[in-house]
């Protein structure tokens, strides 16, 4: 039909189906302007539409469904000699199933190209192309090609069936210790170096083509993108000719890009040097639990492949061996010149690695074992868990029995398997959770993420419900709730297994509703969990360090500094203690006690060695000078904070905010730091170290300068951040940061003397804190008297106080 | 289990365009329907069951949340709309080849009751009618594809769409009456 034709029509029959039906008949008459045909096909269209019931009236979606659910519906039965059991699995290249020889009655993987696209020819070919290749590969570590066939219009391959796991399925898992990743990496060499000698390159090596199977043995699946490669010389084109050299089709990005090569992103020759960076690749993930280079959109990534460092690995793993890094510098080196040569080089350095990693992992249990008797070591540990449970340090409490008997098995279980490497994955899993719990007191919420998603990474342990309810507590103040609740709903599954081991005390009850009630923002609640917490086991500096920071949330700072005084009490070495006694007294304007509360974190920080916990001391001292007015202390204090090195992104964007905001009225200081706090986001954000970024570090900077804005009466620089704020809350669906930037704008309102407009986004804001409420315009304009410019959080704890006294009560 | 950060990568490049990507995205996200829609059926017969909730529990299976746009749920369901309109018409080409007669004893009843061999018929039609109506207008054609095929409702379609409802209501009375005359 043409389609001016067609428009007409549809215009007309729109236009009849809107008339009465007597009308109907003279406005098609005049419209239709003398055209029968226009007028024929409008009322033969109307006549069909006002025809009675239509099979198309229900739509067959749920048939779909059914057909789907057949077990039979689409899948072949058979394929020539091999029986179709079940589908194993769908990738890019094609379905995947596990089949029946029925010749050699053994069981094979069938790889199918999917029936939709057996009419693209050039698909075909390189499914074909890619069986080829791999068929000439005969290795342990490589899964094995048997026949490459064609059944009817179905094109497929048999190859080995692998049971067990892929790389990507244990990733999922959490990362993997040093020697497991290397353990892994060698498996995935040999395979390659087999391959490089048939003159295969793999070139899509990747999580997901690694099979791991039950035995620990590896096997490297899916030569998805091998390219018939021989080494010929250049010169001698008959020679080139009888390699056989396939080319993929130019320009054609093939690979999933996170673990392409700098070449393979260019789309340039690529020789086998490529598996070596992308196996370096895979092994920097199975170390650090990301790639190491990141984009949120392809292209960004590539151009952070082509342009960026990796992000350094922590120092941990720099620490665990000076070779750690030096393997992956070599692997991944963006000048392929620069890398191994051959994968030959890549194995010698692992194994290599590997012997000196077990070797003082041996020594290192030896002498830990000669030292002392079992006995004298059995009695040291156990001291350390007396001292927990004693509360004497930052320990989860746990009854000292308890943990002599297990430290006694694993003890056992040490002393039996020292031929064997033993990772203490006890100790480390308490060590990252008491490096969390530590970054949370401290303020340092990206430290407690990283350390608390590491230590929540290994099986089932005892501190494994407490290290998630921490997890959970850490993204509530990240602003990721949705994780948070997440991590709350894994801890409420895992209850019941912690409860008949008889390792769920009503401490711990408590102390998971508590972190309940704080993700739902009902602190109130929360602070009165802590408190009973407390009075059970009131000897415990973390249960007042809590019940401090439950305080600080409703702003009640003298029942905040009390309990921190008792923290410190408990415990005069936790430096964190005396940090937030500092920040709690300046809160109530008490310079001289803060001064000295900090003055005693520092020295606690120092002593420790402890950078993280310094810088964060010096650079609350500098904001707290700068705010009494004293600049050149102030400037004393940033000046030492900046000697400190400390090479972490989030308190560099942190503090450059802070920065930003102390310098704010001297305006190209303020610009300086704003622009590195910039910088630093930007790095986080490039290193992908968090899901969303670092968006909820800059929207609080945003917001926090915006309000020094406003105070300044400057309101064309406030709406400019508050806008920005706002802009990234949405963008990356940050709950509480649009709430306090909603806050703002309300703020601008008001002193653009606009009350009405203010109250519409105060309502918007306190959405988010009290999703149940419906606040009359009378309640939020009672509210809006009492915080001009006042902070969000001081804002918030003082909703309620006006209605309380009016008689209203507000519940959350 | 099919990587989420794979599909993700994929569903993210086919919005932008790269229409190579698609090839890669539907074996995967058929794979998925599948399986939800067996455990679905054998649990609850499926008789409760919202088309949105299907693909909605299909998306968030298997898309990286975190990483996804909210423009990639609309690409989503266009998807599994595709899917389901190709499985139901190689579904009815093969009821309809029952009819006449070939491999009639291999069909077991339980499948027979899905699809009628008439309503086979009729579904091959539509498929057919609806291939000439792209021909001249693609719009009304993706239209019946989500609402009929991909069971969305007008609000849905808009959203899968970037229109408003009632631009969807429009097209698709015109389009309802068009396929009704072909096919009558």
């Amino acid at each position: 039909m043409e389609s001016e034709q067609w428009r007409r029509v549809e215009a007309l029959f729109l236009q009849a189906l809107s008339l009465h039906d007597g009308e109907r008949e003279s406005y098609l008459q005049t419209a239709a302007n003398g055209d029968p045909e226009l007028l024929r096909e409008v009322n033969d269209l109307l006549r069909s539409y006002k025809l009675p019931g239509s099979f198309m009236e229900q739509p067959v979606f749920m048939q779909g469904l059914h057909v789907l659910s057949g077990e039979d519906s689409d899948e072949p039965k058979d394929l020539g000699r091999y029986r179709i059991i079940k589908r194993i699995g769908a990738g890019g290249m094609g379905e995947v199933f596990l089949a029946h020889d029925s010749v050699l009655d053994r069981q094979v993987a069938i790889k199918l190209l999917p029936k939709l696209l057996t009419d693209d020819p050039q698909r075909i070919r390189r499914f074909q192309q890619e069986a080829h290749a791999a068929s000439t590969i005969s290795h342990p570590n490589v899964a094995h090609i048997y026949e490459i066939g064609v059944e009817g219009n179905c094109h497929f391959t048999s190859m080995e069936y692998v049971e067990g796991q892929t790389l990507r399925e244990v990733l999922n898992h959490g990362r993997l210790t040093i020697v497991e990743a290397l353990e892994i990496s060698l498996q995935v060499a040999r395979a390659l170096e087999s391959a490089h000698a048939s003159g295969v390159i793999h070139r899509d090596i990747k999580p997901e083509n690694i099979m791991i199977r039950p035995d620990g043995y590896v096997k490297v699946l899916d030569f998805g993108l091998a390219k018939l490669h021989r080494i010929t010389d250049e010169d001698d084109p008959s020679q080139t000719q009888a390699a056989t050299m396939i080319k993929t089709e130019p320009g054609l990005l093939m690979g999933s890009p996170a673990y392409m090569s700098p070449e393979q992103a260019r789309g340039v020759d690529v020789d086998a040097r490529t598996d070596i960076w992308s196996l370096g690749v895979v092994l920097y993930e199975m170390l650090c639990g990301w790639t190491p280079f990141q984009g949120s959109t392809r292209m960004d990534l590539l151009v952070a492949l082509l342009r960026e460092e990796p992000a350094p690995i922590s120092a941990s793993l720099r620490h665990a061996h000076p070779g750690l890094r030096r393997l992956l510098n070599r692997m991944l080196s963006k000048d392929k010149d620069q890398r191994y040569l051959t994968i030959a080089e890549v194995i010698v350095d692992v194994e290599n690695l590997l012997k000196d990693l077990r070797w003082s992992a041996k020594q290192g249990q030896k002498s830990k074992l000669f030292q002392g008797s079992q006995f004298a070591l059995l009695k040291h540990k156990a001291l350390q868990a007396y001292r927990a449970a004693d509360g004497t340090s930052i320990k989860t409490p746990l009854p000292f029995f308890l943990m002599a008997i297990v430290l006694g098995i694993a003890l056992t279980w040490a002393l039996r398997n020292t031929e064997q490497l033993v990772l203490d994955s006890d100790a480390e899993l308490e060590a990252g959770y008491q490096a969390g719990v530590e970054a949370i007191f401290r303020d340092d919420m990206y430290t407690a993420a990283h350390a608390l998603s590491r230590a929540a990474t290994f099986s089932l342990h005892k501190s494994t419900l407490l290290t998630h309810a921490r997890l959970a507590e850490v993204w509530a103040e990240l602003d990721y709730y949705d994780r948070a609740n997440h991590e709350l709903s894994y801890v409420a599954s895992i209850i019941p297994i912690f409860r008949s081991a008889n390792h769920f005390s009503e401490t711990d009850a408590l102390y998971v509703e508590a972190i309940r009630a704080t993700i739902q923002r009902n602190f109130q609640s929360a602070a009165n969990l802590h408190k009973q917490i407390v009075e059970k086991d009131p000897s415990n500096s973390v249960a007042w360090m809590d019940l401090g920071r439950s305080y600080e949330r409703i702003r009640w700072w003298d029942e905040a500094a009390n309990s921190y005084r008792r923290a410190c009490a408990i415990n005069p070495s936790l430096a964190s203690a005396f940090l937030r006694l500092g920040t709690v007294e300046a809160a109530k304007g008490d310079t001289q006690a803060a001064n000295t509360a900090f003055e005693q974190a520092q020295h606690l920080y120092k002593t420790a060695k402890d950078n993280a916990g310094t810088l964060q001391v010096l650079n609350l001292r500098s904001v707290l000078a700068h705010r009494l007015g004293k600049n050149d202390e102030a400037n004393n204090f940033i000046r030492e904070a900046d000697s400190i090195p400390y090479g972490d992104f989030y308190s560099e964007v942190k503090t450059n905010f802070a920065l930003a905001a102390i310098f704010h009225k001297e305006s190209e200081q303020a610009k300086w730091f704003e622009s590195e706090a910039r910088r630093h986001a930007e790095s986080i954000r490039r290193a992908g170290l968090l899901f969303r970024g670092p968006d909820q570090l800059l929207v609080n900077g945003l917001v926090e300068i915006a309000m020094l804005y406003l105070r300044d009466n400057d309101l064309i620089n406030a709406q400019k951040y508050t806008l920005e704020a706002l802009k990234i809350a949405q963008r990356s669906d940050l709950k509480i940061s649009k709430a306090k930037a909603l806050y703002v704008y309300g703020q601008l309102y008001l002193h653009e003397g606009f009350p009405a407009n203010a109250d519409q986004q105060f309502k918007e804001a306190l959405r988010f804190e009290f999703p149940n409420a419906d606040f009359s315009d009378k309640q939020i304009a009672l509210w809006r008297n009492t915080i001009f410019d006042v902070d969000y959080e001081t804002a918030i704890a003082r909703f309620g106080r006006p209605l309380e006294a009016m008689g209203v009560v507000v519940t959350r | 289990m099919p990587q989420s950060s794979e599909i993700t990568d994929l569903l993210r490049r086919w919005t932008a365009g790269e229409e190579s990507a698609l090839n890669g995205l539907v074996p995967l996200v058929e794979l998925e329907l599948r399986r939800i829609a067996r455990r679905l059926l054998r649990n609850e017969r499926g008789q409760s069951l919202q088309t949105t909730e299907l693909v909605n529990e299909a998306y968030l299976r298997l898309v990286d949340q975190t990483r996804a746009q909210w423009q990639n749920r609309a690409h989503f369901f266009a998807i599994s709309a595709q899917i389901m309109r190709r499985i139901l018409i190689d579904h009815a080409k093969r009821r309809a080849s029952v009819k006449r007669g070939a491999g009639a004893n291999q069909v077991s009843l339980s499948s027979v009751t899905i699809m009628s061999p008439q309503r086979s018929q009729e579904l091959l039609a539509l498929d057919e009618a609806l291939t000439r109506l792209e021909q001249f207008d693609a719009f009304k054609s993706r239209i019946v594809e989500l609402r009929y095929f991909g069971g969305l409702n007008i609000e849905e379609t808009a959203e899968v769409l970037k229109v408003a409802p009632a631009t969807v209501s429009r097209h698709w009375h015109l389009a309802k009456a068009w396929l009704k005359r072909e096919l009558g």
